[in-house]
């Protein structure tokens, strides 16, 4: 009796302990982030592209940056949703074999675990093949890349979550199988698919190695698809990698831009995720 | 003809045979109970009869079931159409993600009808099997284009058949999700009727419910089978008892016996029938 209490009090004790850990983790590093950020950001850091030895101290901003960044994983986020969406209903029973979803899923699944820098050589190797140069086109296809396991992995999940006798009920009023997915079933699926986009544009909005080869990196904002674009991740490694105190504070300022955005999504999602609930079926 | 005939029909689960030779046909504008005990192979035969069987994995059934003296298990079937003309309750209810009145219009929108077509469907219904009252048959029935006034009509005229109408007439537009788990069942069995089929398949349709809701459906059941044919799979003898005009008693996957009610009942011919009546098979 004794020894089940005891047992029963370490395993709380560890749960505390690593909800602890994990609170600690956040706040220190949001506290990092703020407080050598927050004086750094001004209004021209964000409105602003680089001027001449802004990473040697001088006038400027991250405007660059930002926009680039917002480009590359819209882009990409709205690229992988293309092809991921079509994925995620293929990789149902209804529609593929079982030994053909095995395939796919661990195709996906390698992929996921592939290192961001593999797929940056790779998108490398294809642009010399094809004569692009780094772009933002360039940059977009390879952060789709990495991104679409994410996407299509969790998007797959959330629909396989659906009951078997919801699914039932729906096919026995008569619908065919796209109709029961796309009308009914992926009503359903909403607030997850909303999560995986969601998940999919956080790791394209802070993936550095990706898109270092292939999106490039410019002071300036892309006019076309085709011209070179900054990224934050980029731009926060140039910043913070100076030996001058005032230029890595910037670079804090940018992370915090980063930090802010990521927050800002989740955040949105939340809200959303609220209103698409309504009608769920638990 | 019969409505649903069934010929020498198997099906097998992987290696294991859960049906054998099951031949009958079932008696339309009656409520047929399958009675047995569990695992004996009433559910799958059940959705062997619209072919729900088609979304588990591995399942092979062979023989014939004839809806209307077509092969429903031809690889040629028209699925869509069969699932039109025989409806489905399932165990626990499932609302469909929309509101009440989406729920009951959804179906019949999908399958094209239009208003018309709804004003049609209800007027033959109840010049033929007058169910709901004057009331609702006197009042000027709506435009034949507006969709809105028809489905609103739909709605109230398959919730009145469902006993559901006076608890929801109020809130068609909340989600259907917000119905206690007896209304929903209620809302699930209007909804079958409103594609008017020709037979409903309802798989232990008030296993899930309290008392009272569950002596809510059973009366309706009873009060609807002048107009539709019922399937009820049911573990529960007393409500077989209660319900069914005809009964088939299945064991081990071999349709026993089958006849109508009050002969099975009292005077049951094979020895297991006999024993699962009396209790010594469970």
């Amino acid at each position: 009796m004794r020894r089940r209490k005891i047992t029963e009090r370490i395993v709380q004790g560890l749960m505390v302990l690593s909800l602890g850990a994990l609170g600690l983790c956040f706040l220190s590093l949001l506290l990092l982030v703020v407080f050598r950020g927050l004086h750094g950001l001004t209004p021209a850091m964000l409105l602003e592209t680089p001027k001449g030895g802004f990473y040697l101290g001088k006038e400027g901003g991250i405007a660059n940056a930002i926009v680039g960044s917002l480009l590359l994983s819209i882009g990409a986020t709205l690229l992988s949703l293309a092809v991921g969406l079509p994925l995620a209903f293929a990789l149902q029973r209804e529609y593929s074999s079982a030994r053909m979803r095995a395939a796919t899923r661990l195709m996906l699944d390698v992929l996921w675990g592939t290192p961001s820098i593999v797929f940056g050589a790779f998108g490398f190797v294809i642009m010399q093949l094809v004569g692009l140069r780094t772009s933002l086109l360039a940059g977009t296809l390879t952060l789709a890349l990495v991104i679409l396991p994410i996407m299509v992995r969790t998007m797959e999940e959330v629909l396989r979550m659906i009951p078997p006798d919801f699914k039932e009920t729906v096919w026995s009023l008569g619908l065919t199988r796209t109709e029961a997915f796309l009308r009914v079933l992926s009503r359903q699926a909403l607030p997850g698919f909303l999560m995986a986009i969601l998940l999919a544009f956080g790791r394209g909005i802070g993936d550095a190695a990706s898109i270092l080869f292939t999106a490039g990196y410019t002071d300036n904002l892309p006019s076309s698809l085709l011209d070179p674009v900054a990224s934050l991740p980029l731009s926060i490694f140039f910043q913070i990698s100076t030996p001058i105190a005032e230029v890595q504070d910037r670079g804090y300022a940018s992370a915090l831009v980063l930090l802010v955005l990521v927050i800002l999504v989740q955040v949105v999602a939340f809200g959303l995720n609220r209103r698409f609930s309504r009608h769920l079926i638990r | 003809m019969p409505l649903i005939q069934i010929r020498n029909l198997n099906v097998y689960y992987q290696k294991q045979q859960a049906l054998r030779e099951v031949s009958v046909d079932i008696p339309d504008r009656a409520i047929t109970a399958v009675i047995g005990p569990s695992g004996c192979g009433k559910t799958t035969l059940l959705k062997s009869i619209n072919r729900l069987t088609d979304l588990g994995e591995g399942i092979q059934v062979k023989g014939e079931i004839l809806i209307d003296g077509a092969n429903v298990l031809a690889p040629s079937a028209d699925l869509l159409l069969l699932r039109k003309k025989i409806g489905f309750l399932s165990q626990r209810p499932f609302p469909l993600p929309m509101s009440i009145r989406d729920n009951l219009t959804f179906a019949p929108r999908v399958h094209g009808m239009r208003p018309r077509d709804i004003v049609e469907q209800i007027r033959q219904m109840e010049t033929h099997w007058p169910m709901v009252g004057p009331g609702m048959v006197n009042r000027p029935l709506p435009g034949r284009r507006s969709y809105r006034e028809a489905g609103l009509l739909l709605t109230e005229y398959y919730l009145r058949l469902a006993a559901l109408w006076d608890e929801v007439k109020d809130r068609l537009d909340s989600p259907a999700q917000g119905l206690s788990v007896g209304q929903q069942q209620r809302l699930s069995l209007a909804r079958a009727l409103a594609v008017n089929p020709e037979a409903v398949l309802a798989d232990e349709p008030t296993s899930a419910l309290d008392p009272t809701s569950s002596s809510i459906i059973e009366k309706q059941l009873k009060l609807l089978r002048g107009r539709f044919t019922f399937v009820v799979v049911t573990h529960i003898l007393r409500q077989a008892k209660r319900l069914a005009d005809y009964v088939l008693f299945l064991y081990l996957g071999e349709l026993v016996e089958h006849g109508p009610a009050a002969e099975v009942f009292t005077h049951p011919r094979d020895p297991r029938t006999r024993a699962y009546l009396s209790g010594e098979i469970n």
